[in-house]
Formats: C-alpha cells, structure tokens, sequence
C-alpha cells in the first residue's frame, strides 16, 4: 500500500497552481499507485481563522478515505478549542504545523502545550521545514527551520511522532546525527540535492525513518515518485517508506 | 532518448564524480550527458586549465556518453585561448560562463564572437535569488542584454533563471536564448510556465549532476501538461539541434 502523507488542497497566494484540484490529485494518486493521501489545507495556513480552511477541506474530502490532517497556529488564542473540534468533527489523523510562516519558534510554550496534547489523543505531529526553496520565495523572505530546535523538540517529546516535511538530503543527515532519537522522521518530498537520495538515506538512517510524502500540488508528484521507484533499495524498504506504520499507525494493516 | 545538457566535474572530484554521473546515465537513461568543471567562484589560469583537462580526460573515457563545455573565466588574458584550444584541439561543444563577472561584461563579448564563429552553444548560469544572490551572478537582465547585442549567439540561460517568474518575460523577446530547467528547486508548474512564455522548442533537458538528482528534472517533464512531441523536443530534439555545427548533423544523431 502507498500513501502520500504530504498533500495540500486550496489556494497558494504566490502563483497559479497547475492542475491541482482534489480531482487532480486522485488522478496523480491513482496514476502513482497511491491509494490513501493525508490532506491538509493551503487556505488554513493563510486565513485569519484557520478553522474556515478546515471546513473547506472537509467538504473537499467528504465521502472519500482521504484523511484530514489540521492546520494548527498555536500563536492564535483558540488553538487547543479547533484541536478539539477537529478532532470530533473532522476525525483528524494529524496536525501540521508551519512555524516560519506564522512566524513563532519552536521554543514557544504553546508549542509545547500543543505537543503534551497531541501525545495525549495519539496524534502524529507534521512540521513543515519549507513549503518552497528559499531561493525562490516572492514577495516573502520564508527561512527554513532552525535545526537545533527541531531535535529540541523531538528531544522533549519522545513519544510523539513528528515528521519533517520537505527536509533537505542534508539537514536529514544533520537531524539524524545531532538526534539519533526515533521519533523523528522525515518526508521525502525534497530530496532533489544529490544523487541517489533514497538509497543514500536508507544506508546512513535507515528506511524507519523516512515516510512517502509529495508536496502535491507545490512538487511534482512525479518526481519524488521516480526517485523511490528506481532507488536500488530492498522492496520491504520501499514498502515501509510508503507506509510507514510507526506514524501512520495501522493504516494498510 | 535523453540529452542532459547541463552536469559538471567538481575541481578535485573527478573519480566520484565520474562514477556517479555514469552510473546516473546508465540507470536513469540519459543518453548524453554535456558536462563542465567548476570550483571556486574566481578560478584562477591554473584551476581553469585543471578542470578543462579534467572534463577534456571524461570526454575521452566515456565517448558519445560525454560531451565537454570549454568553462573560461572571462577576466583572464588567455580566455580567448583557453576556449580555442578547448574547441579545436580537445573538440568541446559549448562554452560555460559561471559567476566570475556578468555575462553581459565587456570581457565577454571577444569569447561570445568567438563561439558565433564556432557554431557552438553558449550556458550562462543565471540566478535571481531571493536570499544568496552571489556577486556577479548573471540574471535575467544581463542574459537578454547580450542576446540584444549578438542575436546570432545560441544562448542557453541555466535554471529557468532561477526563479522563473523573474526570468522568462525578460528574455522572451530574444528567440536566440534557450532555457534549461537544471537543479534541484523546481516546483510544479515553472516548466509549464515556461513552455506558455517560450514555447517547448526553447527549453532543453537539464540536470546539474551530480549535485542534482535529474528525477526531480525528469518528473517534472512527465507530469508537465505538454503533449509526448512537446516532451520529445525538451528531452533531446532541442539539444540536438542546438549543438549541430554543420547541416545534417541532426539526422546523423537521431539515426545513430
């Protein structure tokens, strides 16, 4: 079974959007194999209340088995009030968070109220690392996340799975050498600097370690694709990357 | 067929990066492969003259695979010599011009008369960067500045641009500039957005192996919306007619 936990429906601000509907996105799901997408809204990141994306989402995906995964600011005063409701309502199976772009740290206090909460109700955290390269952001200047925190808060919270979406071949060098612990993973949407990145990562890290993500409709789907198909790896280590049941408990079970 | 246009030896890396680089065209079906040495930003005579010998011993080892860009650094006294002797002794195909002055200085033009003179392609690496921007590096500007002054060069500007959307409106007007989408930051749609602007049989294949994995290059054209004739011309027919000296070259190639 694959499954692409890293996929974005809605509205980028920053240019036009090829072919990136829900239609759309089923067909390169179903094109790559893909039978199961863990959804998260472009809108939430941007509205005022995020919570109006999230019901945008949910009407996008009704009746389907796409998952909803939620946009969370925990800078905004409600946030514990929309984890609640997303997870009654919306029957959420993750959270996602976009720290440079809401512009708080990982270090923030809330974060970690959130993070207490979510390894209370057993819900996999997904940090986004970068949503573009920096080199080609217009008109903001988005930075990348500090590494030192990121093992910082995996390191405070241990038995929380938390992803990094669209990490870079290296920084997943670095996060893994600075924080051996396993409750950091890694997406592997962004592995285009250097050659070889899959089979390269299984060695050094381990495929345990690495979960199947897109960055539909930003990347091309095709290309993280390509790079686990014709990565010289065993099957049983491309069949764990794309679906990696420490994060995604149970799915494909 | 594939013709990656765009790959280069790093300065004291050729036995890694050779490895790498065939094993790259042999498992992911790149047919050519047009390479060019770099290292530092302002390379000395003596580091030019190393990474051509460099790219001039792959070319030998590895023939039809390779094919090597004479790299000049256009603020030395020898470059014109260093790109003739480059062209006609070790038979280069193209001239690379990376970050050591804009590609439209007046240093250039003696090198760009020269490669008009060759019938050989010219690639200019071009970056506009929202954060890292190097000193001299070429942007957009400079590429269409040059192309206004010598429109019977064959310019290929490198990386779309950089960011796309800075870079193709600018030299959309000179019919002698090609684009390459080689690296590792592009995002779905840039190379739609480019063929709209350029039409396809502007846009050639590239990759910037071994820094680069060219799925992410590759992917981006299987998924782009082009039809297959599109995609032929992006992944070999435009290189082939862009590095063709004489007439019937073109035919040759595809035949063999």
């Amino acid at each position: 079974m694959r499954v692409d936990l890293n996929c974005l429906l809605g509205h980028w601000p920053f240019r036009k959007l090829h072919r990136s509907s829900f239609q759309d996105l089923k067909r390169s799901h179903a094109q790559a194999g893909i039978s199961l997408g863990w959804a998260a809204s472009l809108n939430s990141i941007f509205y005022n209340d995020p919570y109006e994306g999230e019901l945008e989402l949910k009407e996008m995906i009704r009746g389907t088995n796409y998952r909803h995964v939620l946009t969370v600011n925990p800078t905004l005063p409600y946030f514990l009030q929309d984890l609640e409701r997303g997870r009654r309502d919306l029957g959420i199976c993750a959270v996602r968070l976009y720290p440079t772009y809401h512009g708080y740290s990982l270090r923030d206090e809330k974060v970690h109220t959130l993070l207490r909460e979510l390894d209370r109700l057993a819900l996999p955290l997904l940090l986004t690392m970068r949503l573009e390269d920096e080199r080609l952001n217009y008109p903001l200047a988005i930075e990348p996340l500090p590494l030192p925190e990121i093992a910082a808060l995996a390191r405070a919270h241990p038995r929380l799975p938390i992803v990094l979406l669209s990490p870079t071949f290296g920084e997943v060098i670095e996060l893994t050498e600075s924080f051996p612990g396993g409750n950091l993973f890694f997406d592997t949407s962004n592995l285009g600097h250097n050659l070889f990145p899959v089979e390269k990562l299984v060695a050094k890290v381990g495929s345990s370690r690495l979960v199947y993500g897109s960055g539909f409709p930003l990347k091309a789907l095709r290309s993280s694709i390509l790079q686990l198909e014709q990565a010289e790896i065993p099957p049983a280590a491309a069949a764990q990357i794309f679906c990696n049941q420490a994060v995604l408990k149970g799915v494909g079970k | 067929m594939i013709i990656d246009i765009h790959a280069h030896l790093w300065g004291g890396q050729y036995a890694e990066n050779k490895a790498e680089i065939v094993r790259a065209c042999q498992r992911h079906g790149l047919t050519r492969c047009y390479i060019s040495g770099l290292g530092a930003f302002q390379p000395d005579p003596e580091e030019i003259a190393e990474l051509n010998r460099e790219v001039y011993r792959f070319q030998r080892e590895e023939p039809g695979l390779i094919q090597g860009y004479a790299y000049v650094n256009p603020n030395h006294g020898n470059a014109l010599a260093v790109l003739q002797r480059c062209v006609e002794e070790w038979g280069m195909a193209g001239m690379k011009l990376w970050v050591a002055c804009y590609c439209d200085a007046p240093q250039v033009y003696p090198l760009v008369e020269q490669c008009i003179d060759y019938r050989i392609p010219v690639l200019l690496h071009t970056f506009h960067k929202r954060v890292g921007q190097l000193p001299n590096e070429s942007l957009a500007t400079h590429v269409a500045r040059l192309a206004k002054r010598y429109p019977e060069a064959k310019l290929i500007m490198a990386h779309l641009g950089g960011n796309c959307y800075h870079g193709i409106k600018v030299v959309q007007a000179y019919p002698n500039v090609f684009v390459d989408f080689s690296g590792s930051m592009f995002r779905r749609g840039d190379l739609d957005y480019a063929c709209r602007l350029l039409g396809a049989e502007r846009i050639l294949f590239g990759s910037d192996l071994p820094v680069a994995d060219p799925l992410v290059s590759l992917g981006q054209v299987e998924e782009a919306d082009l039809m297959e004739a599109e995609k032929e011309v992006i992944l070999h027919k435009n290189a082939l007619a862009l590095f063709a000296r004489r007439s019937g070259e073109v035919e040759n190639e595809e035949r063999s």
